[in-house]
């Protein structure tokens, strides 16, 4: 009897044993990786700027949470979120080498991947290490190709989409800075092709963009690829009417048009933005009747065209200098008004845009300013110089107006008539 | 008793053990909280706004001699400055503002050269354009004399921002917006082919 009786006690200390042994094994598996989970979540909630020990302490944190725990996925996001803490603290370079390992590693999760190749590619174009952006760039965007060429995906991949555009961009940059324009537009016509297949109304901008660049990059590149830039306006003036920057691509386009047929102009290495300028360089010194009034024509008609936007103040200003060049004093002075006026109306363009019509349509005051003191409407020329703006950095329209204003007090008191 | 107290005892324990390993993948996440969105940072395509235009680029007041004799020879140089603004907010890396620098420098070629400061900063606020002025004569008793320049101003404004995105999926995401954007921007002006306008230099008999 004693004997079973050991028997079985032994036996039930045994069994209770096991228990014990494999609920404490379950219940630390359980426990530990919602703590690692929770160690995440709260990493979400730091100030965006950690002192250096206080960033050593969380990263050792998460560090420590890494084991004793089998959810694939949480491992790389734990991982993952150390490299971002590190770049928030200005570690690049840390941060640089955390997301290359994290985007090497076979069993990755497809969308940590794809963060990990975008950051080592951002990191490393900002660390100038441009060769190494391009191969994470181009690695993001041949794994992206994968998806958004798929003829059987359905839903639309929209974080897919923008990493896809901003690798592509950075990519063709990368190319146009290093003066290989080739490969720049290889890169945009790459994302044109996803983009045309995926439409999306936010990423429309991109498009445009895109097509822009090339455009620019195409009459860069030289006399052979000028039917390229031809035929990539003309398609952004057709399709992309919105465009802000149509009205400007229609003169550039004819801009070019008259300067290879009148200097053989056929490199445009800058591109096709100074074109209108340099028409109104030779108009002023050949002053032929025929080629002046080809031009007004057409600038005649863009001015009226698009009234009231980003494209017709510098439209009208190159219109008004076409006047003053012709001699048609009166009519200049009028034109470079009205370009004071419309920069007033609000425009839906960017900030960069903004800026250069402030200044555009300040130096238009200083050029009305001038030409209504030639023509001796002195009282007119004071109001028109009284009304420019400065800014901190407008240095030469300071002085410049500081002067001008000089000669028209001078002139209203030495020469009155008009 | 205790043989019966151990056996409920073990059998709790193997009920909590085999629930537990029971459940699915599926089952665990939906009882902890879900992951917070995945944060990657992205720079936006370099906006960049290139414009050149004709403008007034320098000008003379009028000067009058009122003196009885002649003043002959006087000389007038005028000096067009090339001048960089090159800004960051706090927020920006200086690695962005610098790439900003260098992309918009090759616009510029050998034109304008890139002297980066503080690691990351272009300055350039050197007279860069010095332009030789012919010399003049004020005639006596009132003369007067004035000029006025025009050149190409080439004006460039470029910035370049550095956003957030917080990645929910493949199909979701969105864009954080933050108070202060890391942005750094740059804006170049320049001058070229300058030459004395039309109807001058003025000459005037009073």
């Amino acid at each position: 009897m004693d004997i079973q009786k050991k028997d079985s006690s032994n036996s039930i200390s045994k069994f209770v044993l096991i228990a014990l042994v494999l609920f404490n094994i379950s219940f630390n598996a359980f426990a530990d990786g919602s703590a690692a989970r929770k160690k995440l979540i709260d990493s979400y909630r730091l100030p965006e700027k950690l002192t250096e020990k206080r960033l050593k302490e969380i990263v050792s944190d998460l560090q420590n949470s890494l084991t004793g725990f089998d959810d694939n996925e949480l491992v790389f996001r734990i991982r993952y979120r150390i490299g971002i803490l590190y770049f928030k603290a200005g570690h690049i370079d840390r941060a640089g080498k955390q997301f290359h390992q994290i985007s090497q590693e076979p069993n990755c999760p497809q969308l940590v991947r794809l963060c990990s190749l975008n950051m080592t590619g951002q990191i490393s174009r900002m660390l100038a290490k441009d060769n190494e952006a391009i191969e994470n760039f181009c690695e993001l965007l041949r794994l992206s190709e994968k998806y958004l060429l798929d003829d059987n995906e359905d839903t639309i991949l929209s974080t897919l989409l923008k990493l896809t555009v901003t690798a592509a961009f950075q990519c063709a940059e990368i190319y146009q800075y290093q003066q290989n324009y080739d490969a720049a537009i290889i890169k945009y016509k790459r994302l044109l092709g996803i983009l045309e297949k995926n439409k999306q109304m936010r990423l429309k901008r991109y498009i445009t963009l895109a097509k822009d660049r090339i455009s620019q990059l195409s009459l860069m590149s030289g006399a052979d690829y000028l039917d390229q830039y031809y035929g990539t306006a003309q398609d952004i003036i057709q399709n992309f009417p919105d465009y802000y920057r149509v009205p400007i691509i229609k003169l550039e386009v004819e801009a070019i048009k008259f300067l290879r047929k009148n200097t053989s102009q056929n490199h445009f290495p800058n591109g096709s933005f100074d074109a209108p300028v340099k028409i109104i360089t030779y108009l002023k010194d050949c002053k032929d009747k025929v080629q002046i009034r080809s031009i007004f024509y057409v600038l005649e008609n863009l001015c009226r065209e698009y009234d009231g936007t980003y494209g017709a103040v510098l439209l009208n200003y190159h219109y008004a200098c076409l006047l003053d060049a012709t001699g048609d004093k009166e009519k200049a002075a009028n034109t470079f008004a009205k370009i004071t006026l419309s920069t007033a109306q609000k425009l839906n363009v960017g900030d960069s845009v903004q800026a250069v019509i402030k200044i555009i349509a300040e130096y238009a005051k200083l050029q009305q300013a001038v030409i209504l003191g030639e023509i001796g409407n002195y009282q007119q020329a004071i109001k028109a110089v009284e009304n420019i703006k400065m800014y901190p950095e407008s240095y030469h329209l300071s002085k410049l107006v500081e002067s001008v204003v000089k000669s028209l007090e001078t002139l209203k008191r030495e020469v009155p008539k008009r | 008793m205790l043989y019966k107290f151990a056996k409920i005892f073990c059998s709790i324990i193997l009920l909590l053990y085999s629930q537990n390993n029971l459940l699915d993948d599926s089952k665990v996440s939906s009882s902890l909280p879900q992951l917070p969105p995945i944060e990657t940072t992205f720079l936006e395509p370099i906006e960049l706004e290139n414009v050149s235009v004709w403008v007034i680029a320098d000008k003379t007041v009028p000067f009058i001699n009122r003196s009885c004799r002649l003043r002959d020879n006087c000389s007038y140089s005028c000096v067009l400055p090339a001048n960089v603004y090159h800004s960051k907010t706090d927020s920006c890396p200086a690695e962005v503002a610098r790439l900003l620098a260098e992309y918009t420098s090759t616009y510029h070629g050998q034109a304008l050269p890139l002297t980066i400061f503080n690691g990351w900063q272009w300055e350039y606020s050197y007279s860069l354009c010095q332009f030789e002025s012919l010399t003049y004569n004020l005639a006596p008793r009132g003369g007067c004399w004035e000029n006025c320049w025009e050149a190409v101003m080439t004006l460039r404004r470029s910035s370049n921002k550095l956003k957030w995105l917080n990645a929910k999926s493949m199909q979701q995401f969105d864009t954080r917006q933050l108070n202060i954007q890391p942005e750094s921007v740059l804006e170049v002006k320049m001058f070229s082919s300058v030459r004395i306008r039309d109807g001058y230099p003025k000459e005037r008999q009073f």
